[in-house]
């Protein structure tokens, strides 16, 4: 018997606030966001590590079972309980519609996804991380696939199952690499001085380590070559999509990564293929963005873009800006989703862009509140995501990095333009839907989405306390380039769509669009590479082995049975003597056993 | 020694009586001749009780039940004797089984094995207050047991008994037949029964 | 030649070995019970002379248990035996089949 709405909600809003309150604690015990991590020989050297105990033990390891508090998992754990109670907030309301039994199944899903998740960002060894990885896997699993009579949204979660289960092999494999070359598991010992030192006198097995960490933050944060689950993932409840699929799990990825910053130090060609690969994601991504008609969709192209920002600025070093691009993308991207809900909530679950006009008189907190999170994305200052994403950019101009620069400039020129285009789209010109609009009014759906318009706007100075306290410099050069970008961008989508009109977006269709829109075919090179073969195997073993091989194997199998059967049948033959006889024979032979083995 | 010798060979010769003699009467006189000489031994290995024990309860009592079901079922039978024919094979595995039991412990003792220095006994070794204190003290759990086992046997004897009324469905054992004359159909049903598996492996 | 513990288990195996003949060889229930017997007497003198050799009373009181399960043992083989012969009007064992596979 499910317990009354009322009572789910409590329980699942009012635990993640605990958490959260729990955090700030931390935060006022001296744990705070400004630790930095990392040394100045790269090594991790700052944090504290909590020890309840030991996990394992065997083979010469030792497992650890403890907590690890420094910055990078305070910052990380602030977003996911802060954002995550906002949240959770606003599902009380967006969820409402669903019958009692399914709306405890939601929250009980959203909980077990921020447990898992703090235990990702706060365990003190790779194995429990693993716990946490693979648990935030399987509640992003249960969420896509939480309207589970959707044969799209089942199949959205199986998808994303398996392309992260590739990343938790991935990790495993790395892990194991690690444990090999540096005899530890815990981050003390395989990031710490000492494990660097070991790292670094294996230059091989560092690469190896850093190119499956990267995988498995690909399979994680949707990167290439694994990325293409994300967009699928959409078929989830909106909230989900914010909390998990934008602010926080995906992120995941970028904390391996960060956390891992000793390995990638260790192995500048994991870092650099890392680094670029990251790149290529959020250009390529933000391509595919641009030719969106489903605005979830394009929202999840969008925060693909971003994380690759992220993994890049990660993998080369620029830890400090790559965080606090987390933070700020958590705030602007869980507020876009807010909006486009409030959007979807009073066009009857449209996501088609191409249906929606002229929203911005029937929604104005959506439209207000998609702007801030707009000009946050396109990093216009002074709004949150310019001073993080610039920061990035930045980091890779100094050091030199120039093809992953070039290719994030250009990201940075699209990622206006198609939030912008959106924009315009939705809320500007006349309404093209079907039923007219109406709007929802519960409270919970509008202060969560305040609140995060106004850190969207105003929540740049956290990225800057937090890049001045880990020692991150600003670069006013980059910073004159980046804005000079973003404003291109916003003006090009301002001259083809500030009337809102769709003729506008005519250029969009056609062959080009629809090969874009299916990300290049991507998916079907996977197909090709992978499902074919798989099903020709299974078809040549049908055939072949099922059909033929088989059924004589198994008459075979049958009649040496059916015989064996048989002849000991005729040994019991019910008389008493020969029963006797056989017990008479087996004592003899255990005699003999007894007088030759007790020799 | 010569009384080892003499004693084990007439025990000997009494087992191989019992087991040779054309008649049930003869083999169970053979067995008293066997357990008397085997309560002479006892006697000789210190066992004053035993021996005695031997001689009342085994080759008394036990023995005269022997010959009262003798009685019972040669007055039923009309004392025919039980043909010899032997079963295929019965014979030589038999004899090979009877070889190594009795070849292995005989071969281990001519090389040596279970060589045991007898110690010299306490006076009343083997005799009735010697006996009786281990076994109500030492050994009073088996004894117990002993007694379950026997009350066991008698609820078992009783309860076969209890079928006296009916002949033809003695308690505890399964009869698949009542007719008398089923002894003489078992092997035709039992032929059958071959054929039917015969024709069942065929269709396979 | 002091006569040893061998020789009594020696005995005891070549009488345990007639007893087993007895039991396999004979289709009379009566003398298969007999055999039964020899066998169990057979083991009573090993015990009995490893109670000697060794100076242990435990030898003696297991044979003591042995004679008893015997007698128990007599009891339910000719009971079932006087059954058979009652029901089925046979005391050939080999006649008895029903415990066939």
């Amino acid at each position: 018997m499910p317990l009354p709405r009322s009572a789910q909600g409590l329980v699942g809003a009012g635990s993640v606030l605990l958490a959260f309150l729990a955090a700030l604690g931390i935060v006022a015990t001296g744990g705070g966001p400004g630790l930095y991590p990392f040394g100045s020989g790269g090594a991790l050297t700052g944090g504290a590590d909590v020890v309840l105990g030991t996990w394992a033990r065997g083979g010469g390891l030792s497992i650890p079972l403890g907590l690890w508090v420094d910055g990078l998992s305070t910052v990380f754990v602030l977003v996911i309980t802060g954002v995550g109670f906002l949240i959770h907030v606003y599902s009380l309301a967006y969820m409402g519609g669903e019958s009692r039994a399914d709306y405890g199944r939601y929250f009980a899903g959203m909980n077990l996804f921020v447990a898992a998740m703090l235990l990702l960002v706060l365990a003190d060894s790779f194995p429990l991380l693993v716990v946490g990885w693979a648990g935030v896997g399987f509640a992003s699993y249960l969420l896509i696939g939480f309207w589970h009579d959707r044969p799209a949204a089942v199949q959205a979660a199986r998808e994303a199952f398996v392309l992260n289960t590739v990343g938790d092999v991935a990790l495993i494999l790395a892990i194991a690499l690690l444990a090999f070359t540096t005899g530890h598991t815990d981050f003390a010992g395989t990031l710490g001085p000492g494990g660097l030192a070991a790292l670094r006198a294996h230059p091989g097995a560092s690469t190896g380590i850093g190119l499956l960490l990267f995988l498995a933050a690909a399979a994680k944060s949707a990167q290439l070559p694994l990325q293409s689950w994300l967009s699928d993932a959409m078929e989830g409840p909106t909230p989900v999509s914010a909390l998990i699929h934008a602010a926080t799990m995906v992120t995941a990825g970028v904390y391996l990564i960060a956390r891992c910053l000793p390995v990638f130090t260790a192995s500048p060609a994991a870092a650099a293929t890392a680094g670029t690969l990251g790149a290529v994601t959020a250009f390529g991504a933000a391509t595919v963005g641009v030719f969106s008609y489903d605005i979830k969709r394009l929202l999840a192209y969008s925060t693909m873009s971003q994380i690759g920002y992220m993994i890049s600025g990660a993998a080369f070093g620029a830890v400090a800006a790559s965080v606090s691009h987390v933070v700020m993308h958590a705030f602007l991207k869980a507020l876009l989703f807010m909006c486009v809900g409030l959007v979807m909530h009073a066009t009857g679950d449209e996501r088609d862009m191409r249906r929606y006009g002229g929203l911005g008189r029937t929604l104005p907190l959506a439209r207000w509140g998609f702007l801030a999170g707009a000009l946050a994305l396109s990093g216009i200052p002074p709004f949150a995501g310019f001073w993080s994403k610039d920061a990035v950019m930045g980091a890779l101009l100094s050091a030199g990095h120039l093809v992953p620069y070039l290719l994030l400039a250009a990201a940075a020129v699209l990622t206006p333009f198609y939030i912008f285009r959106a924009y315009y789209l939705t809320f500007a010109g006349e309404y093209r839907g079907g039923h007219a609009p109406h709007a929802a009014g519960a409270p919970s759906l509008h202060w969560p989405l305040a609140a995060l318009a106004v850190l969207s706007v105003l929540g740049g100075a956290l990225a800057l306390l937090l890049q001045h306290a880990w020692g991150a410099s600003p670069d006013w050069a980059s910073m004159a380039i980046s804005t000079v970008l973003a404003l291109a961008g916003w003006l090009g989508a301002w001259r083809l769509y500030r009337t809102g009109q769709p003729a506008a977006d005519a250029w969009t269709a056609g062959a080009l669009g629809d090969a874009v829109r299916a990300e290049y075919g991507w998916n079907g090179l996977w197909r090709h590479a992978l499902v074919v073969p798989a099903h020709a195997l299974g078809s040549w073993l049908e055939g072949a082995w099922e059909g033929r091989a088989w059924p004589s194997a198994e008459g075979a199998l049958a009649a040496a049975a059916g015989g064996l059967g048989r002849l000991l049948s005729g040994w019991q033959s019910g008389l008493l003597r020969r029963y006797a006889l056989s017990m008479a024979c087996g004592a003899a032979l255990i005699l003999i056993y007894a007088l030759v083995a007790g020799r | 020694m010569i009384a080892f010798l003499v004693v084990g060979a007439a025990a000997l010769a009494a087992a191989i009586g019992v087991i040779t003699a054309r008649s049930a009467v003869h083999s169970v006189l053979w067995l008293i001749v066997h357990l008397c000489s085997l309560a002479v031994l006892y006697m000789t290995l210190r066992a004053q009780f035993l021996g005695l024990v031997q001689i009342l309860i085994y080759a008394g009592a036990v023995m005269v039940l022997f010959l009262f079901v003798i009685g019972l079922l040669s007055a039923q039978q009309g004392g025919a004797p039980v043909p010899r024919a032997q079963l295929p094979r019965q014979v030589g595995f038999a004899i090979f089984a009877a070889v190594v039991v009795a070849g292995a412990v005989i071969l281990a003792a001519l090389f040596g094995a279970f060589q045991a220095a007898a110690p010299s006994l306490p006076a009343g070794f083997g005799g009735v207050t010697a006996f009786g204190t281990v076994l109500f003290s030492t050994y009073l759990l088996p004894f117990e047991a002993t007694a379950m086992a026997l009350l066991t046997a008698i609820v078992a004897v009783v309860a076969l008994g209890a079928g006296h009324d009916e002949p033809a469905r003695p308690a505890g054992l399964p009869v698949r037949e009542a007719e008398p004359e089923a002894h003489a159909s078992i092997d035709v049903s039992h032929a059958e029964h071959r054929s039917e598996l015969a024709a069942r492996g065929g269709q396979r | 030649m002091v006569v040893g513990l061998p020789f009594y288990l020696g005995l005891s195996a070549l009488l345990f070995a007639v007893g087993v003949l007895g039991v396999l060889l004979r289709r009379d229930p009566l003398v298969l019970v007999m055999g039964i017997e020899l066998a169990w007497n057979a083991g009573n003198l090993a015990l009995v002379a490893s109670a000697r050799y060794y100076g242990h009373m435990g030898g003696q009181v297991f044979a003591f248990v042995v004679i008893t399960l015997a007698a128990a043992d007599v009891a339910v083989g000719l009971a079932l035996a006087v059954l058979l012969g009652r029901s089925r009007g046979t005391v050939d064992v080999d006649r008895l089949r029903w415990l066939r596979g």
